[in-house]
């Protein structure tokens, strides 16, 4: 098992494909989140991977970097319709990466705050949501950590 | 990056050129992070393809007909206690743009040696 940092990166990664995959072709985005998920399993399961960051800013860096393909490749099999939903999107998806990369980014430097790692050690504990509404509730409790009393 | 209809991307031509190579050695099929390690090891880079750029390159080649894709019995991830994975194989049309790719890679440096060899 890797640390909180390596589930808050890989929390991030979960999020944001979810979040790009969000109304479209139902087949074609449980087929994208699977795919990711299945690497993310990999990944952290490979005591080989020699690299210069650690396992956690390897997945972020790698998440990050992949960002405008994600984008270009959910334009690609692009059925958000009309514009007032594309700009939706655009916005949804800038503002969760912003926030996104601002909650995570502090995890990497000393003395990660103890409320934010309730909640990766909530998300870490979680399995991956099979369907919308489990993925909410994981959503909701996990938010509910933030504020456990120390 | 802007592309011709048809055109391989860099990334594109090394993947085709890659799972050329591991089909030589016995490996049929190949699923996205172990393409992702052989590439970052045939390359010698520090790091991994990043998710979107690899898995949407990969869609990209099964969409021109140079991989196939399919997923796993999902009797082997439950048994292993995994995620199941998706599948690809090269295809004859894969296999092709693998060599063709070689030819161009190996080309300038085979007219250098020409080039240096001739009489003057």
């Amino acid at each position: 098992m890797r640390s909180p940092l390596f589930a808050a990166a890989v929390g991030a990664v979960r999020l944001w494909t979810r979040l790009y995959t969000w109304r479209m072709e139902p087949a074609l985005g449980a087929a994208r989140r699977a795919e990711i998920e299945s690497d993310l399993w990999a990944c952290e399961h490979d005591d080989a991977l020699i690299s210069p960051l650690s396992p956690a800013l390897h997945v972020f860096v790698r998440f990050l970097r992949g960002i405008p393909d994600d984008l270009g490749w959910r334009v690609e099999h692009d059925d958000l319709g009309d514009d007032l939903l594309r700009s939706r999107f655009v916005v949804t998806a800038a503002v969760a990466l912003i926030v996104a990369t601002f909650w995570t980014l502090p995890l990497f430097g000393q003395g990660a705050p103890s409320r934010r790692l309730n909640v990766l050690n909530c998300a870490r504990a979680s399995a991956p949501a099979q369907t919308g509404d489990e993925f909410r509730l994981q959503v909701v409790t996990c938010a509910g950590a933030f504020f456990r009393p120390e | 990056m802007r592309r011709k209809p048809g055109q391989l991307v860099p990334l594109e031509r090394t993947i085709c050129v890659t799972a050329a190579r591991l089909r030589r050695r016995g490996g049929i099929d190949f699923y996205g992070y172990e393409i992702a390690k052989t590439l970052a090891d045939a390359e010698d880079r520090p790091l991994l393809t990043a998710f979107g750029t690899l898995y949407r390159a990969l869609g990209r080649l099964e969409d021109m007909g140079l991989l196939e894709s399919r997923w796993e019995d999902p009797e082997i991830p439950a048994r292993e206690n995994r995620p199941g994975r998706r599948l690809y194989t090269l295809t004859a049309a894969g296999e092709a743009a693998a060599d063709h790719a070689l030819n161009l890679a190996t080309q300038p440096a085979r007219k250098r040696a020409r080039r240096r060899l001739a009489p003057a």
